[in-house]
Order: C-alpha cells, then structure tokens, then sequence
C-alpha cells in the first residue's frame, strides 16, 4: 500500500507525540529509581533527573537491613497467593451457581450481596466480629475478610452468562454435572476475567495495610506495606538528637541516608515487584476488561 | 461415576469449610493454653509448701498504642529483667489511628494488662470512656503512693486535662514529659550562613534592622555559588510563619489579664511584618519563591550553600551541613539568635509544657490480683528513679556505654555507629529504652548531649525563643465560631501576604495589609476571638 507523504509526516508526528506523552508518564517512576539509587546528601541539593550522581545502595541496605523485613515479604506474598487464588475461586464458585436460572433463591442472594455494596458494618461491628470468630492477631484476618466481594461476584456472573449456553448442554448431555462443567467448561474460557480479577486482588492484597493496623499487634503478622509506613514514620521522626546522616568529621564515618532517600527507596521496594507481574497478565487484563464491559 | 463425582465435591466442599473454621478457631485455642508463667502469675493462691518460694515471674502483657517499634521478643535487656526484676514484659504494639485502635478495646471490652497510649484531648477522653466502662482502674490511690511517678507533672495541669470529669479521678499514669521545661530541647530557629558572615565582618543579627543590614551585605559582597545567584534570604511555611512572631509574638498573643486576644488577623504589629517583608523583597534579598516552593526545593536551596538566612527545625539545617562540611568543614549553617522589635514582646518560637505525651492505663482484670498490681508499681516506681531509668536506657554500665572523661555516659564506638543508623533496630535487638515505660527523664542529664556541634550550640543560641506553655489556652478548648470559620481565615495568610509582600511600595503594602484587617473583621475574626475569650473565662472560673 502506497502511504502518502502527508501520511507519513503525520506518522512521525504521532510517534513522536507517544514517545514525549510515554515518557512524562514513565518519568516520575524513573526520577524515583534514580533517587533511590543516589545518596540521600546528595539528592538534596537537587538535580537529579535522570540518572543518579552519587550512586549507593544505602537507602536499600536501611530496609533490607532489618530482621523483620523477611517476616513482613513472607506475609505479604502469602496473604497475596493464598488470598487471590482463594478468593478468585470461591468467587467465580459463587457467580457460577448465580448465573443459573434455575438456582433456587437467587434474586434473595443477589439482593443481599446488593447490599452488601453499598452498606458496611462499620469499624466497630466489624472489629467485634474479627474478634469473636478469632481473626484478631491472626494471619487468617488478611485472607477470610477479603474472600468476597460482591462486584467480583457480579463481573463474574457477567461474563458467565455471556458463555454460549450450548457448550455446556452439550457437556452435560455427555454425562458432566455442573462442577465438571464449570472446570472443564467455563474456567478455560474464563481465563482473561480470571486474569483480570485476579491481578485487581492481587494488588489489592499486596497494597493493603489497613488491616494490619487495625487487627494485628504481634510484630511476626505484619506485611510489607505496615512495616514500610513504619520505616517512613521512623526516618520522619523529629526527634531532637537524632544523628540521623551528620558527616562525623574525627571518625570520617559519614552517613548518607535522609528520610527523603529512604522515602524513594521505599517506593521502589513497594511497585517494582507489582511491575514485575504485571506484564505477564496485561493481555488478560485488556481483554477481561474489555469483555466484560460489552457483556455486561 | 456421578455418585464418585458428587462425593468429591462434597468433600471438598467441606474440606474448605473445616479449614476456615478451623483457621477462624486458631486464635481461641492459643488463648486457652496459657503459658505456666502465665498461671502462675494470675493465680492467687501461696504455695502449700513451708519454705519461702520464689515468686514466679509477673508477667505483664503491654500494648503500646501509637508507638513505632517494640523490641524483639528476646532481647539482653527482657532477659535482665526477668533475673534481676523477675518481671516479663510482652510488648506488642499497635500502628493503626491511637483513637480508632482505643474505640475498638472500649467497644470489644478487652483491654491487655497494661496500655500505653498516646495522648491528645480524643484519647484521653476514650481513656476516661474505658473508666466508665470499668475496664481500667483509677490510679489515684498509685499516684500518691508512688509520687515518684509523677515527679515530672503538674497536679493542676493533670486535673485539668487528663482526669474524668464525671468522677474526677485519673485513670492513667501520664508519661513522657519530653517537652518538661528542665529537658526540653530547642530544636526550632533561625539560621545562617557562619562563613557568609565572617566574610561579611558582621556579628549574627538581633533585630529587624540588623538584619536587613546583613543580608544587604551578603547580597553585595557574597558571590554566585556555584554559577547560580545567593538567596540572602528564604522561608518555607513554618518558618514565614515563625518570623511573623517577631512582630505577633506567636500565631496567638493571650494578653496577661487574658481580656485580649491577638492572632495575626488581627494583631495590629501584622503591617510592620508586611513592611519589612516587602521592603526586603524590593531590595532584592527576599526568595521570590519563597510562597509556592516545595519542601524538596527548599532543602536543595539550603543544601546547595546558596542561602544566606532562614528559619526552621535544625533536620533541614543538619542534612544541608552534612552536604556542605564534607567538602568544606567551615563551609556550614549556624544557629542565629531571635530577631526582636524593641518594644514588643520576645517571640516565642516553642514552648515547654507539662503535657504528657502518653499515658499508662492499668486493666482491672491484672489489678484484681494485688499482688501483681503491687508488684508491677514496685517495678515502675524503680523506673521513676535515676538508677532504674539509667538502667533501663542505657544498659548495664560498659556494655553499651561507658563513662567518659566528664562523667558523662557516652555510646561505644561501635554502638554509635549502630545508632547513627537511625532505624531503631539496635535498640530493638538490644532493649535499650524500650523497658523505660515511663520514659522517665533523668535531671540534670548524664549522657553526652546528642545531635550535631551545631544542633548543640542551637541549645544556648535558641534558649530564648522557647517559653512554657500557659496551659491554658489549648486546654480552654474550641467553639462553634471556630468550626465555622477557622476554616476560611488561616488559608488566606498567604494569599495576603503574596499581595501586601509583593507590592511595589511601602505605601501599597500597608494599604493591603489594612484591607486584609477589615476583610477579616467581616468573615469571622471577631466571633472567634470573642468566643475564645469566653471559653478561656469559663475554664479559668471552673
């Protein structure tokens, strides 16, 4: 095919568009790598854009120098795993039985989950229940309370319904019930939503804190995202006297982390791995979205 | 085959259900098996046998509301005590919101043996609410008992803020006097450029005047640094706010006869700031940034060498020196005295106070066994004393710390590097301060003053910008007028002073800075004043 010249001006024009557009996107995450990596005296005298000047892996050595930092990964990437796959389970279980015209109680079901969206208990409901089932300072608080959620169950239910119904007489006439259907049948086609859904709880676990601070003291239970807010309030602190990067001119020890430095490194430490996942799902991501929006 | 089908799912349906309810159950079944020392401890009865038995060790279940590290559980410091104290402190700690933690153990009626909490008026108050409740005891009776306890604090003060206004008894220990007048650091000032100012001749200025002379010296005899132009003089939020109490005094001047109430939207000394402000700005020597900039851009100022004066915490001072001395030990920020009008009253820049920061509270479930209750206050009445809390924060002697040639106690070397790390894990792994429950302050000080050379040069530069607190107009509380339209008044500082700062003469400053005053007349200034009046009288006639 023959492009014409104005075609071609407006090609590189648009590649050029998307380059500059990409990069003032990716930017402020590389400003971010490029802070963590520089020494935190240096980056306050600013001009560190690119790459960095005075290059030290202290800021990552005051994390990871912590006993408690494999503790805090360990929860994290198993409340992550064991939630999400859990969760993904029971959810697409449920949005499968209430896809059936013929499940007895389902517009009961649908209503209470209904409801569920737009009322909660409460912070002290809620606490008193964690309580009383033994959630509290236990590593079942993270995974239990997330298992549903009733937007998941309806997109879900969505995408379950859009699936031709012929595939699965056709299952059923071969002798399947409906838990082989749903595994042999419905799961393989589902993929992209269970993709989809499955990275959304996934970072969903892998960001939370909040529930650590509200329901777990033990120090063993906390997650990645508690112990790192905790690192940011202690290299915060104020507090008179604190050494905290003075240049010890009789010793020549000299320090080179500052709470912004530590700031940037946590960052890094927090969205690099979610990075590192994230593409191997981004086809299932951009197809369950789409997909389940024109089924809706 | 489908009967083989059905069974499975059946079993796996059940399978699941039986391992939530048993991870939901796995709580209770750790609380139903006490520890022995546990038993021990609660258990109220002597032991049969006639010989004298040592005690069991008491074991006290602390949690720590609001603080950000607990040490690990064993630790040289909980192993001495349990030898030497035969006490077992379990911390844990809770990170969350003070308030939303301590609403959730007054809604779940399960309160730990002891709590440590952060005050403030919400916390006390739920503090007071778990009194109520009846799930902590009042320590009235401890407290006199044990006067040592609150060596630190003011029985009015005490009376005023934290004890229950429904039966006037307290129900905590307050702790952490860290802002008491006798310990208090000074840890807010201004600011300047020592070789600037040598290279200047000029001492380090006291008054408005004196100091618009130094920074028109800095301006014509200091040269670019760098390739880029000096910046006599900047502020950030806090510290334009700061330099503003050279002329108001603070962000509110309480007349003594307590009839008179300025803050700077209605303190009539505000137009001399706007002047001065102005006239250093026309001058040339006023940051043109110094309203919009960002903490980073500020502190990259500061660390480039390119300021000449400013106001603010010694962190930004300490970090920018750390960048500066590396290359040049003479190249540094010095504390600069108060800068003061003559005439009107000394800044205040801090005050000192008799506030606890946190509070204990004692359950009744561990008070009613006295034995331990006796037993715990032994334990935080040898806190109360210089012994225990030297002890307690420091360790044995020479472990940790050793003597130096004034009698100080002063960190090894290789225990300063540790602490020089400032991630709190030495004190962590160690127990170092952790077990100081009471954080108790030891008067005069017997370790070597902390910080900087300059941060410790800043505790004689900076004594007078530091007051005690009159404890009287925060506890005297807060109104519907202040709801209202506190909101709409201090959001527009900057807005004026962009204006009144920026303008082109003397003349059109003070010509803004008086709009300013009647603009606030009309959107809410007097009725707060007033109200705040009226509420300081009502406390004061309680």
């Amino acid at each position: 095919m023959i492009i014409s010249r104005g075609e071609k001006i407006f090609q590189w024009f648009n590649y050029l568009f998307l380059t500059l557009l990409s990069l003032l996107f990716v930017y402020p995450f590389w400003r971010i790598l490029a802070l963590s990596f520089n020494e935190g005296y240096d980056s306050s005298r600013g001009g560190v854009h690119f790459w960095p000047r005075a290059f030290t892996l202290d800021n990552f050595k005051t994390i990871f120098a912590r006993s408690d930092i494999l503790d805090a990964y360990t929860i994290t990437i198993s409340r992550t795993l064991i939630g999400s796959i859990l969760s993904i389970l029971l959810v697409s279980l449920m949005a499968y039985g209430l896809s059936k015209n013929r499940l007895r109680g389902r517009k009961v079901i649908n209503m209470m989950l209904i409801i569920t969206m737009f009322f909660s208990g409460g912070l002290i409901p809620t606490y008193l229940l964690f309580k009383s089932l033994g959630l509290l300072n236990n590593f079942w608080v993270y995974v239990v309370p997330l298992l549903y959620g009733a937007s998941t169950v309806f997109i879900f239910r969505s995408f379950f319904r859009a699936l031709p119904v012929e595939l699965e007489e056709s299952a059923m006439m071969d002798g399947a019930n409906d838990l082989t259907v749903y595994a042999k049948i419905v799961l393989p086609l589902s993929l992209p939503i269970f993709a989809t859904m499955g990275l959304f709880s996934a970072v969903g676990h892998w960001n939370d804190y909040m529930m650590a601070t509200l329901y777990v003291t033990k120090q063993n239970l906390i997650p990645m995202q508690s112990l790192l807010m905790k690192i940011l309030d202690l290299t915060r602190s104020s507090k008179a006297g604190a050494s905290f990067g003075m240049v010890d001119l009789v010793t020549e020890t000299r320090r080179t982390v500052t709470p912004q430095s530590i700031k940037m490194a946590t960052l890094v430490v927090v969205v690099i791995p979610i990075m590192c996942v994230y593409p191997f799902l981004q086809k299932y991501f951009v197809k369950g979205v789409i997909i389940g929006s024109l089924k809706g | 085959m489908k009967k083989g089908w059905k069974a499975l799912s059946a079993v796996l349906v059940i399978s699941l259900m039986t391992t939530l309810l048993m991870a939901c159950s796995g709580n209770k079944d750790q609380k139903s098996s006490p520890a022995p020392s546990a038993l021990a401890s609660s258990s109220s009865s002597a032991p049969a046998s006639s010989e004298p038995v040592k005690e069991e060790p008491l074991v006290v279940n602390m949690l720590l509301i609001g603080a950000t590290e607990i040490p690990k559980e064993t630790n040289p410091m909980h192993q001495w005590l349990l030898e030497n104290k035969n006490i077992d402190i379990r911390m844990t700690m809770s990170s969350g919101e003070v308030v939303d933690q301590m609403n959730m153990m007054l809604a779940g009626g399960d309160i730990p043996d002891v709590v440590r909490y952060v005050t403030n008026e919400l916390s006390n108050s739920i503090l007071n609410k778990w009194g109520d409740a009846g799930l902590i005891i009042p320590v009235d009776d401890l407290l006199a008992k044990y006067p040592n306890l609150v060596k630190f604090s003011d029985p009015k003060y005490n009376e005023a803020v934290y004890a229950n206004k429904k039966d006037g008894k307290m129900y905590m220990i307050p702790v952490n006097h860290s802002g008491h007048p006798d310990v208090a650091k000074k840890v807010l000032g201004f600011f300047i450029k020592e070789d600037w100012l040598k290279q200047v001749g000029m001492d380090a200025p006291k008054t408005p005047d004196e100091l618009f002379n130094v920074l028109m010296a800095f301006k014509d005899k200091i040269a670019d640094v760098d390739g880029k132009p000096i910046i006599p003089i900047t502020f950030d939020h806090l510290g334009r706010q700061s330099f503003m109490y050279t002329w108001t005094k603070n962000w509110y001047n309480l007349s003594d006869d307590n009839k008179q109430l300025y803050w700077w939207f209605n303190h009539p000394e505000i137009e001399e700031y706007m002047v001065f402000m102005n006239k250093l700005y026309n001058n040339g020597l006023l940051d043109r940034e110094f309203l919009t900039q960002q903490p980073d851009q500020y502190q990259a100022k500061l660390s480039s060498g390119r300021v000449g004066f400013t106001f603010n915490t010694h962190n930004p001072m300490d970090i920018a020196n750390g960048v500066l001395k590396a290359d040049d030990p003479n190249n540094r920020y010095v504390p600069s005295p108060s800068i003061r009008v003559e005439g009107l009253p000394m800044p205040v820049y801090g005050v000192t106070t008799y506030n606890a920061f946190e509070g204990i509270a004692i359950s009744k479930k561990f008070a009613e066994n006295e034995r331990n209750l006796e037993r715990l206050m032994e334990f935080l009445n040898w806190n109360a004393t210089n012994e225990g809390a030297i002890m307690l924060q420091h360790g044995v002697e020479g472990e940790y710390y050793v003597k130096n040639a004034e009698g100080l106690l002063e960190a090894k070397p290789e225990v300063q590097a540790e602490l020089d790390k400032g991630d709190k894990s030495f004190e962590m792994s160690t127990g170092l301060s952790a077990y100081n429950l009471l954080k108790y302050l030891i008067v005069p000080s017997v370790t070597v003053e902390p910080g900087t050379e300059e941060l410790k040069l800043a505790q004689t530069t900076w004594a007078e910008g530091l007051a005690v607190d009159d404890n009287l107009f925060n506890p005297a509380g807060t109104g519907p007028e202040w709801d209202k339209h506190w909101g709409n008044l201090w959001p527009e500082i900057d807005k004026w002073q962009a204006k009144a700062v920026f303008a082109k003469s003397e003349e059109e400053a003070r010509k803004i800075t008086q709009e300013m005053l009647e603009h606030f007349k009309k959107i809410g200034a007097p009725e707060v004043t007033e109200e705040k009046l009226r509420l300081i009288n009502e406390y004061l006639n309680k």
